[in-house]
C-alpha cells in the first residue's frame, strides 16, 4: 500500500476565513513523541513510497523545530530506503527565511491558497482581526525559489471573474487547483453561521459554467499552468479512468488518509469528527484496519450510486459520484452523488466534444 | 477511452496534456499515485 497522509498537526489557525470548512482555533498541537510514532508507523506500513502532507489549521504554527524533527524521524525510521515526499499546505503568512531555507534544502513542496483576485482574497481570507492578507501572502511566497502550487475554492464570489483570477494567480504559482465548495455540518437554515456559508455555494449550473470558462481560458493560454482538476479530467478521458481526489473513491478510501494531532487516523481528513470515518488511534496500529475498512465503504457507496443516482451515467468512470465526504456533510449519509453533478457533466461534455469523442466511445 | 485521434486535436494545450496522459498510460505508473502527487489538501 502506498499512502498519502494528510496530517493535521494543529487545528489552530491565524486566519478566520469567511467560508472555512473546518473552523476551529483549538490550541492543541502534535507533540514530538506522537510525531515520531506516526512517522514510524506510516513508513513501516508503506510499500515503496509515502507522501506526507503537513496540514492544519496552519501547520507553520509549530515552527522550524517541528519540521526538523520530521526529517530526523523520517531518516531514523526509513530503514528500507523507501521514497519519502513532504508537502506543506500553508496560508503562507508565517513563512520566513529560516523556514524557507529549511524547506528548500529538504525538498518540501509548498502549497498555499490564493482565493482568486486580491479583492476576493481580502474579503474572505482575513485574519482574526478582520484584516486583509493578500499582499502579505504575495510578499511571502515571492521569497520562494520555486513557485508554490495554490488552491482556490470556487464560490459565488469567484463567478464571472475567471479571466482575472487565472491571469493574476498565474503570476505567483506553478499550478492551480480549483476546489469544489461545500460547508461542513448539516442543516443549513437552522444555524446562522452555516446559512451564511451555504450562501456562497454556487449552484451546479453556475459551477459548470465557471469551470468551462476556466477551461477555455486555459486552452487559449500560450504558456499555461497546470490547472487542476481540469487537466486531470482531460487525462482521465485518455487513460479511461479517474484518479483525482473528488473524482475517484479509490483515492479517498484507499490511499489518502487523514491524521489528527492527537494521533487519530481517519479514512479522510474531511471525515473528522465523525467516528464513522475513524480508523483508529496511532496506539492501535490503525493502518492494519485501513484496507478492510476502505474497501467495504467504497463498495457499499458505489453499489448504491450505481443503482440510483448514477445509474447509466456515461461519465461514471471519470466522476465516481464525487466526494463521499461531501455527501455526508450535506445529507448526513454516503448515499448521494456530487451536489455539483449537473455542472460536472457540463464540463465533461465540453471536454469530450473538444477531444472529438462520441458518446458511445465511453 | 474511445477512438481518440490526436492529430485531429489542434489546440496545443490539449495536445500536450493528451500526450502526457498517453505517456502515463504506457508507463504503467501507479495512476492513483500520479494523480495524488500534486494533491495538497484543501
Amino acid at each position: 500500500m502506498e499512502i498519502t497522509a494528510v496530517i493535521e498537526v494543529t487545528e489552530n489557525c491565524n486566519l478566520n476565513c469567511t467560508f472555512c470548512l473546518r473552523p476551529s482555533f483549538k490550541k492543541s498541537s502534535m507533540n514530538t513523541e506522537r510525531l515520531e510514532k506516526i512517522v514510524s508507523h506510516l513508513i513501516n506500513n508503506s510499500e515503496n513510497r509515502i507522501d506526507f502532507i503537513w496540514h492544519g489549521g496552519e501547520p507553520l504554527f509549530l515552527g522550524l523545530n517541528f519540521y526538523k524533527n520530521v526529517i530526523k524521524f523520517q531518516k531514523k525510521h526509513n530503514k528500507r530506503g523507501i521514497i519519502i515526499k513532504n508537502n506543506v499546505q500553508t496560508n503562507g503568512l508565517l513563512l520566513n527565511d529560516k523556514l524557507i531555507k529549511f524547506f528548500e534544502k529538504n525538498s518540501f513542496a509548498i502549497g498555499t491558497s490564493i482565493q482568486g483576485t486580491k479583492e476576493i482574497h481580502d474579503s474572505s481570507r482575513i485574519d482574526k482581526g478582520g484584516n486583509p492578507t493578500y499582499d502579505k501572502l504575495i510578499s511571502k511566497i515571492s521569497l520562494l525559489r520555486e513557485k508554490p502550487s495554490s488552491i482556490m475554492v470556487l464560490t459565488k464570489e469567484t463567478l464571472g471573474k475567471e479571466e482575472k483570477i487565472y491571469k493574476e494567480t498565474k503570476k505567483y504559482v506553478r499550478g492551480m487547483k480549483i476546489s469544489e465548495y461545500f460547508p461542513g455540518g448539516l442543516n443549513p437554515g437552522k444555524n446562522k453561521t452555516l446559512e451564511k456559508k451555504y450562501s456562497v455555494m454556487p449552484s451546479p449550473e453556475e459551477y459548470g459554467k465557471s469551470m468551462i470558462k476556466f477551461y477555455e481560458i486555459w486552452k487559449k493560454d500560450s504558456n499555461p499552468i497546470e490547472l487542476k482538476p481540469i487537466t486531470d479530467i482531460i487525462k482521465s478521458f485518455v487513460i479511461g479512468k479517474s484518479g483525482g481526489c473528488l473524482y475517484s473513491q479509490e483515492v479517498c478510501n484507499l490511499s489518502i488518509i487523514g491524521i489528527k494531532s492527537n494521533g487519530d487516523f481517519y479514512t479522510c481528513i474531511r471525515g473528522y469528527p465523525d467516528k464513522k470515518f475513524l480508523i483508529g488511534n496511532i496506539n492501535e496500529e490503525p493502518l492494519k484496519k485501513l484496507k478492510r475498512r476502505g474497501l467495504n465503504d467504497l463498495k457499499k457507496r458505489q453499489d448504491i450510486l450505481r443503482k440510483k443516482d448514477c445509474k447509466n451515467c456515461e461519465f461514471w468512470a471519470y466522476c465516481n459520484g464525487g466526494c463521499p465526504q461531501e455527501s455526508f456533510k450535506i445529507y448526513g449519509n454516503l448515499k448521494h452523488k456530487s451536489f455539483y453533478c449537473r455542472g460536472r457533466k457540463m464540463l465533461f461534455k465540453k471536454i469530450r466534444e473538444d477531444l472529438k469523442l462520441k458518446n458511445d466511445e465511453f | 477511452m474511445g477512438d481518440l485521434k490526436i492529430n485531429s486535436i489542434k489546440n496545443p494545450n490539449l495536445r500536450k496534456t493528451i500526450q502526457e496522459a498517453i505517456k502515463l498510460k504506457k508507463s504503467k505508473k501507479d495512476l492513483l499515485r500520479s494523480y495524488s502527487e500534486a494533491y495538497q489538501g484543501e
